[in-house]
């Protein structure tokens, strides 16, 4: 599930409040209270797995994003526009982010602990087997580039965007990008 | 893995675009966030003030300009400003005992000597200085010239004229090399604390005796007719 934007009315999922989300030609008139609601219904969730992709735990994650709602909301003054908006949260939670990695005294003690899925077919266990191990090669990168790959393979975000939200130039996103990809590359060949 | 198959795709940026939506579907937000944030927003007015004052732009503009304003005064201070800085205290402190010092002192009810600033003053501090003044010439005031019926003009270079024994009272203040003639101007009501009192030092000479100098420094109009009149200017009564 990639970001999606307020005034994205087509690729708007289903279960998001219709109601909240104003078009962009009267979001500009929003006051600060309307842009969190309407940018709570259509991105709080992905916001939220993005930070959980960072900080490998669900209630920091969770934690990150409100607060960078209430940053925004804050900001809303200087901000007024829903696409400025998504791009301060989406970079108050990557900066966010960063900041719980580096207090997090240990790394790995906040591993994610999602649900147990239920593995009937023995495909469904190799391709769990597969995710499992290339989520556990990711979380050996560096921040950064964790942090970029999470932002092109997750967020679906263009280098322009993602040199947005991580506050680094195009050319370092593509630098971050492909060694990333490298490492991990080596990583699941060496797991295999 | 390769990096890219025939077909330009990227075999393991779609494993990976998997598998991080495969565990990013795991994660279930709270219900209840929203009404979290709303709670902070609301009662957060404070923060955002702050915020709003250090956000954006305005946080390193501030900062800079403090930094700036830091450098400024310390490249710009010299020596001697820095030397004014640093002794600000103390020479504020001097010029308070200076003041003190050439301030009038005057004595309250109680017969009290008190300085200036209302304070009574130490008795170690103060020297007793007798002056023969004209019993005529007492009048209520604080501090009075005297006037004496010798006609010697010429300042005597000597010490003041005075009845009384030399003052043994170590004086840390300086005294003039010519005092002038100091007197507590004896009032017509004598205050019984200046002779009762263990911190008095004001002795009214009852019968004074006929000065031997009189220093003429700023000669007044006589008050009263007199063969030579004399004023002898006080600059400080009773000066410590």
């Amino acid at each position: 599930m990639g970001f999606r934007k307020p005034d994205d009315e087509v690729e708007r999922p289903t279960e998001v409040t219709e109601t909240l989300v104003a078009p962009t030609t009267l979001a500009v008139a929003w006051d600060a209270d309307q842009a969190v609601t309407a940018l709570y219904s259509a991105n709080y969730r992905s916001l939220v797995r993005l930070a959980a992709l960072l900080v490998r735990d669900v209630a920091t994650a969770e934690e990150v994003v409100q607060d960078s709602f209430v940053a925004m909301h804050g900001a809303w003054r200087r901000l007024r526009d829903p696409e400025k908006a998504l791009s301060y949260l989406r970079q108050s939670v990557v900066n966010r982010a960063r900041s719980v990695l580096r207090h997090r005294a240990v790394v790995e003690k906040y591993a994610p602990k999602g649900l147990p899925d239920a593995q009937s077919a023995e495909h469904g266990a190799i391709v769990e087997l597969e995710r499992t191990a290339v989520v556990k090669a990711l979380g050996g990168l560096p921040q950064r580039q964790r942090e970029a790959l999470v932002l092109r393979y997750y967020a679906d975000l263009s280098e322009a965007e993602i040199a947005g939200a991580m506050g680094i130039s195009r050319g370092a996103v593509k630098s971050h990008t492909a060694r990333g990809m490298a490492a991990l590359r080596n990583s699941l060949e060496s797991i295999s | 893995m390769t990096s890219r198959d025939p077909y330009g795709r990227d075999p393991l940026g779609e494993v990976l675009r998997g598998a991080l939506h495969a565990e990013a579907d795991r994660v279930m937000p709270s219900p209840d966030a929203l009404s979290l944030i709303r709670e902070r927003t609301a009662r957060g007015g404070r923060g955002l003030a702050w915020t709003w004052l250090t956000g954006g732009w305005k946080g390193p503009l501030l900062a800079s300009v403090a930094a700036l304003g830091m450098a400024t005064v310390a490249l710009s201070a010299t020596p001697a400003a820095i030397d004014r800085f640093t002794n600000a205290g103390q020479q504020s402190k001097e010029r308070e005992a200076q003041q003190r010092k050439t301030a009038p002192l005057s004595t309250n009810e109680d017969g009290v000597v008190v300085g200036p600033d209302g304070l009574p003053v130490p008795s170690s501090l103060l020297r007793v200085m007798c002056v023969p003044i004209d019993p005529a010439s007492r009048r209520p005031g604080p501090v009075k010239t005297t006037r004496t019926a010798s006609p010697q003009t010429v300042p005597s270079p000597g010490p003041s004229p005075s009845a009384c024994p030399p003052s043994t009272t170590p004086s840390a203040l300086p005294v003039p090399p010519q005092p002038p003639p100091v007197t507590i101007t004896p009032s017509t009501t004598p205050q019984p604390t200046q002779t009762a009192a263990p911190t008095p030092t004001v002795v009214t000479p009852t019968t004074p005796p006929t000065p031997t100098a009189q220093p003429t420094e700023v000669p007044t109009a006589p008050e009263e007719p007199s063969p030579t009149p004399t004023a002898t200017p006080t600059p400080a009564a009773l000066t410590p």
